[in-house]
């Protein structure tokens, strides 16, 4: 996450934690946000510089992010009603087994976006990953088999993917090693 | 009235993690169910806040569950690495 | 008016009985692994369904913005603290029961690899940080 998101979200939360998103809080809320995001620099990720704005890929970015969140959205419901169901029989197959998934993601972001999304889907709950980060481990119940298993978070994976920043833009070391 | 109602079925939820609580077997679901319990207990405080209409509830119910998120990181990394902060 | 309290009660009814599905099912499940797809999933749409509800029985701003920021937070740290803990279980060697295949990560009980990787990280840490003022 680049500073002035990092900023910006910190004097939101500021300003909603005080109840009332007033100018004077939300400005209050800045001044902090710098003060924090200086005291603690290991918040801000690599390549956390401003971009020069391109209008048609940020469009087709934000386009990506709906998509994101509408199935987000879906998915939720249906892993909530899912597990309600298995919570419920009187005997429920749980079916539980661990699979590892290849990843094709690289970015750290990307990869906490994508633990996070599979912990809500029907099925999933990211464990771990591998210590070059180019496998996640991931517990499965409810699923067919474990190809069915890795199948949904490759489609997960899929949806991640255009909203990844290309490795051009991240800064050429790749951050603290 | 319907907040009586959901007052109580939170309230049994509530009940049953805390037999998870003690139960166990081992520390993880112990840590689970109280990292749960600490979310529960925040929907709880949410319904008190209706049903009295001290809206201090709300707050109750954000610094818990500010607390229980904390709490959940330090117990997992002490667990796992043996230290929390150094 | 009529409308108004279904606009409340309904979603607090629907929330409470995830909320209470969820404690079933970490009571019921049988491993630790399968009791956390219960308290990590259906608590989103329980807490989201119950925190609309007060939202609208409370129907006052600064009401509004706190429950705005609790649901936020919860959304965006249950998940983190579902994968924490089933990483550190595993890790520490909690076995999983696994009826339906094979364990494909097989690293059960490898903490210490993973301590000895942080202590090593932390001292090349500290070291950096002791050149730096030095």
């Amino acid at each position: 996450m680049n500073r002035p998101t990092l900023v910006s979200l910190l004097a939101v939360v500021w300003a909603l934690l005080l109840g009332d998103p007033a100018l004077r809080h939300l400005a209050v809320g800045l001044g902090l946000g710098v003060l924090i995001v200086r005291l603690f620099p290991g918040g801000v990720g690599p390549g956390a510089t401003l971009r020069r704005p391109d209008l048609r890929a940020s469009l087709r970015r934000g386009v990506a992010w709906l998509r994101l969140l509408g199935f987000f959205l879906r998915e939720l419901t249906v892993a909530n009603v899912q597990v309600a169901l298995l919570a419920l029989q009187s005997r429920p197959r749980l079916n539980p087994l661990i699979v590892e998934v290849p990843l094709r993601l690289r970015s750290e972001g990307m990869l906490t976006l994508l633990a996070f999304t599979i912990t809500l889907m029907p099925g999933t709950v990211a464990m771990g990953l591998s210590r070059d980060r180019r496998t996640l481990y991931a517990h499965a119940i409810g699923t067919a088999d474990a190809e069915a298993a890795r199948a949904s978070i490759v489609r997960v994976e899929s949806y991640l993917l255009p909203l990844e920043t290309p490795p051009s833009s991240l800064s050429p070391t790749g951050g603290p090693a | 009235m319907i907040i009586n109602l959901a007052l109580g079925i939170v309230t049994l939820s509530v009940l049953l993690v805390t037999y998870r609580v003690l139960r166990g077997p081992s520390w993880g679901d112990r840590i689970m169910a109280f990292d749960f319990l600490s979310v529960n207990l925040v929907v709880l405080f949410a319904l008190i806040a209706v049903r009295t209409g001290y809206l201090v509830m709300l707050d109750a119910a954000l610094v818990l569950s500010l607390l229980g998120f904390l709490s959940t990181v330090a117990l997992t990394r002490y667990l796992l690495l043996g230290r929390v902060m150094k | 008016m009529d409308d108004f309290r279904l606009a409340r009660d309904l979603p607090i009814l629907f929330g409470a009985f995830f909320v209470l599905t969820a404690a079933i099912g970490v009571v019921r499940f049988p491993d630790l692994y399968s009791r956390l797809h219960a308290s990590s999933k259906l608590v989103t749409l329980g807490s989201a369904g119950i925190f609309l509800g007060v939202a609208f029985a409370l129907s006052d701003a600064a009401a509004f913005t706190r429950l705005a920021a609790v649901l936020l937070f919860q959304f965006l740290t249950t998940p983190l603290s579902a994968y924490l803990i089933a990483q550190a279980a595993y890790l520490r060697g909690l076995p999983p029961i696994l009826t339906g295949g094979v364990d494909e990560w097989g690293a059960l009980g490898r903490a210490d690899e993973v301590a000895q990787a942080d202590r090593e990280a932390q001292r090349l840490l500290a070291a950096e940080s002791g050149e730096d003022e030095g």
